[in-house]
């Protein structure tokens, strides 16, 4: 019973639009025959039968985008019938768990049967699999389960509040209230592609071990905060496809510019210190590439005017990050101020809770650590952060070619795939790099 | 006469109640005959009988000898060839002795005899504890007795259901094991005048709520009522089922209740091991699994033979605040 699959045809290539059915339900074809007209993100080909027979169920209708190996026909041979597709979808969810991404599969090509995928393109949000795929993974009480069918909820979208994070009937309730569990809401076809693309990227998360028990161990139980932290950032790693891109930027110019600044404002008790100059560069460079000051919403992307700077402050057990609100706009030493003023609070525990949200770009800096290169994982649902190196004073070249000192400092983006091309990363970064070479530019 | 006799209400004892159902029929029916020891001239330990002997006399007031197997297989003989005895047992425990007549005879002659012969009889007697009667007698056979086909076994807790069981369980032709509420003698509700028969097999919603159903019989269920109270003093309003019938049993009447607050807790004196709370438990997720938003947790007594002392025994017996407890922990709310 052989199935016409979306090949794939090229590396990057993790699905195909069927562009337009060349055959039709019922037609006879042989070995050879162009069948359909494919379109990847770089060519668009005919795709030409690989078994003989009739062609008896088209299972993609067209400008469906259909993952990489999905089934988009069935080409039966004499007395045969194609098999009953969805069946397999629930059986494969329900006999669950550890193949979860298979079945996540199945889910999204029958969404996409229903040719409703490419309507809500536009549509994308985090990926995740729907209410009935991954419904045998959460533990919830069986109103909840009766009530997440009947209402097209994700289960996967509640948060439990019964013992061992049951998802019980007051949380659906709530949840529903709020209209922010539906099933497939966000699951237009990009986000579809993400699922594909997940049985191989998002394997179900291991449960941690149990502690070993082991003479001189002791067993430290998560604070509140240390919760926080680790599911943010363990759903932003899982979630979002990071890219990186690191420059060095000569920091000589900044420094002695700095150091003339801060001596005239002495009187005034205004010290700036180099990351409020990589904050302010970093703010003004995004005027030109707005869609790395952005939220990922449900609905797309939220693109922010302004830029409200989140900066990354260490505390005892964990961390947190003040914003500096409209930081494109406001002047060094407006930021070298809130800056100091909010990490103090923040240090102090006294931060208001309108003072730590709403950032839309975040900068994290080690430098003072006397880290020289590192990569930050992105603050969701922020487009991108920006890791602050130490200024290591090295030898480089000058345009003669001699050999100079110089104070050098490495910048790394990490910025969301789904948000932004790895081209405009790096043109942002050579933005950065340029305004902070050119340090009066930060000033005027 | 108007529906139940409610619409004439008085106020009187369980005690005063059970006595007239058992009158009413006597009056009505000349083959309904009372046994029991001592229940005739010195009537009653408990006085439930207290003046029919002079009432009726010795032919519808029996004293018996100390001889539980003896008397209820005489009742049983009685009923088999058209009488309607009515059984005292002095309390459910001295049963024991009577059960192979009550199970082998009793619960079997009409399906032996292919329906030819019927058993209108009634046992009746004082089950469960919470009076200081120590280990041996302290038991609850709502269990034991609502095990066996054959059997019908209630166990009523109002005074007004006390009298109007009391009628259908002597009109009935089946034997009919009535478990009264003994600590319970003595309270007192609106009973209705004459006739006012409860069906078997329907239970009744002692309490309306919307949150959690606390299901019970017997003296359970005034136990309820005031975790109930205590409940809402929460914001949860609890509704209270009592059960009333065990056999026949109102399957119905829990999964409406449950199908609408996705909560339940069952309340029995007995241990937990095999107890009516348990069918309860199975009854719901059997029936209303898709409606339940916890597990259906049972309060029960405590797994040792009942205590003397009195601090013992009220450990030893489901109190109000494991019920409001247990209602908590199924509103996923905190312990208090």
């Amino acid at each position: 019973m052989p199935e016409v699959i979306m090949p794939k045809m090229g590396d990057a290539m993790e699905e195909g639009t069927v562009l337009k059915w060349l055959k039709g339900e019922g037609d006879e074809i042989s070995v050879g025959d162009p069948i359909a007209e494919i379109e990847t993100d770089k060519v668009t080909l005919e795709l030409e039968a690989e078994d003989a027979g009739t062609l008896s169920n088209l299972y993609a209708s067209e400008g469906d985008a259909i993952p990489v190996g999905d089934a988009i026909a069935f080409v039966a041979g004499e007395g045969e019938e194609a098999p009953e597709r969805g069946g397999e979808a629930e059986v494969e969810a329900e006999e669950g768990g550890e193949d979860e991404g298979q079945a996540a599969t199945a889910t999204a090509t029958e969404e996409a049967d229903s040719g409703e995928g490419e309507e809500s393109s536009e549509d994308s949000g985090a990926p995740q699999a729907n209410g009935r795929a991954s419904d045998g993974n959460f533990r919830a009480s069986p109103i909840v389960r009766r009530l997440a069918r009947e209402n097209e909820l994700d289960l996967g979208k509640i948060e439990g509040s019964g013992p061992a994070g049951r998802i019980v009937e007051r949380d659906v309730r709530a949840a529903m209230e709020r209209g922010d569990a539906k099933a497939g809401a966000d699951g237009g076809a990009e986000g579809k592609a993400e699922e594909a693309a997940a049985p191989q990227a998002a394997p179900k998360a291991a449960e941690a071990p149990a502690p070993t028990g082991a003479e001189g161990t002791e067993v430290q139980e998560l604070s509140r905060m240390r919760k926080v932290i680790a599911q943010r950032m363990s759903q932003s790693k899982q979630e979002v496809p990071h890219f990186y891109a690191t420059v060095e930027v000569e920091m000589d110019e900044l420094m002695s510019l700095r150091k003339q600044l801060n001596t005239s404002l002495e009187d005034e008790g205004i010290k700036l210190s180099v990351n409020d100059f990589v904050m302010k560069a970093c703010a003004l460079g995004l005027g030109k590439f707005p869609n790395l000051n952005a939220l990922w919403t449900s609905e797309g992307l939220e693109l922010h005017e302004k830029v409200n700077m989140a900066m990354a402050v260490a505390l005892d057990d964990g961390l947190i990050t003040p914003v500096i609100k409209d930081a494109g706009g406001a002047t060094l030493s407006t930021i070298s101020a809130g800056a100091k003023d909010l990490a103090g609070r923040a240090r102090s525990g006294d931060l208001k809770p309108d003072e730590y949200q709403g950032g839309t770009f975040t900068v994290s800096n080690m430098g003072m650590f006397g880290v020289e290169s590192f990569t930050a994982i992105i603050n969701q649902p922020q487009a991108a952060i920006v890791a602050v190196s130490a200024i290591v004073k090295r030898p480089s070249f000058d345009e003669e070619g001699n050999v100079v000192p110089k104070s050098l400092m490495k910048l790394t983006l990490s910025a969301d795939h789904r948000m932004a091309n790895g081209a405009e990363g790096a043109l942002y970064m050579a933005e950065v790099k340029r305004l902070l070479e050119s340090p009066m530019l930060l000033v005027v | 006469m108007a529906e139940n006799g409610k619409a004439n209400a008085e106020t009187k004892t369980y005690r005063e109640a059970l006595r007239e159902g058992m009158v009413h029929e006597m009056e009505n029916d000349e083959s309904v005959v009372l046994m029991g020891e001592d229940i005739g001239v010195y009537g009653g330990t408990h006085l439930i009988t207290d003046g029919l002997y002079d009432q009726y006399g010795p032919k519808r007031v029996m004293d018996t000898p100390i001889s539980e197997g003896g008397f209820t297989g005489a009742a049983i003989g009685m009923a088999m060839l058209g009488m309607r005895p009515v059984v005292e047992m002095m309390t459910w425990n001295f049963s024991f002795l009577a059960s192979d007549q009550i199970i082998q005879n009793a619960a079997k002659v009409r399906y032996f005899s292919g329906g030819q012969v019927k058993v209108p009889l009634v046992i009746r007697g004082p089950n469960g504890g919470g009076v200081q009667l120590s280990a041996q007698h302290t038991h609850s056979l709502e269990n034991m007795y609502g095990h066996f086909p054959g059997l019908k076994v209630v166990s009523p807790v109002t005074p007004n259901d006390a009298k109007g069981m009391m009628i259908t369980a002597i009109r009935d032709d089946n034997p009919v094991i009535f478990l009264e509420a003994g600590a319970l003698y003595g309270t007192k509700g609106e009973v209705g005048e004459g006739d006012n028969a409860v069906e078997f097999g329907k239970a009744r919603i002692a309490r309306e709520g919307t949150d959690v159903t606390l299901i019970a019989y017997g003296r359970q269920v005034n136990l309820c009522l005031r975790a109930a109270d205590a409940l809402e003093e929460d914001g949860v309003k609890a509704e209270v089922i009592d059960l009333r019938s065990i056999r026949p049993f109102d399957e119905d009447a829990l999964v409406e209740s449950v199908k609408k607050t996705h909560r339940a807790v069952a309340v029995q004196e007995q241990w937990r091991w095999f107890g009516v709370a348990s069918e309860v438990a199975a009854i719901i997720q059997d029936r209303a699994f898709d409606y339940l938003d916890a597990p259906v947790i049972r309060v029960s007594g405590a797994e040792v033979p009942a205590p003397y002392a009195r601090n013992l025994e009220i450990e030893a017996f489901p109190s109000e605040k494991q019920v409001a407890n247990a209602a908590r922990r199924v509103m996923y709310m905190e312990e208090k």
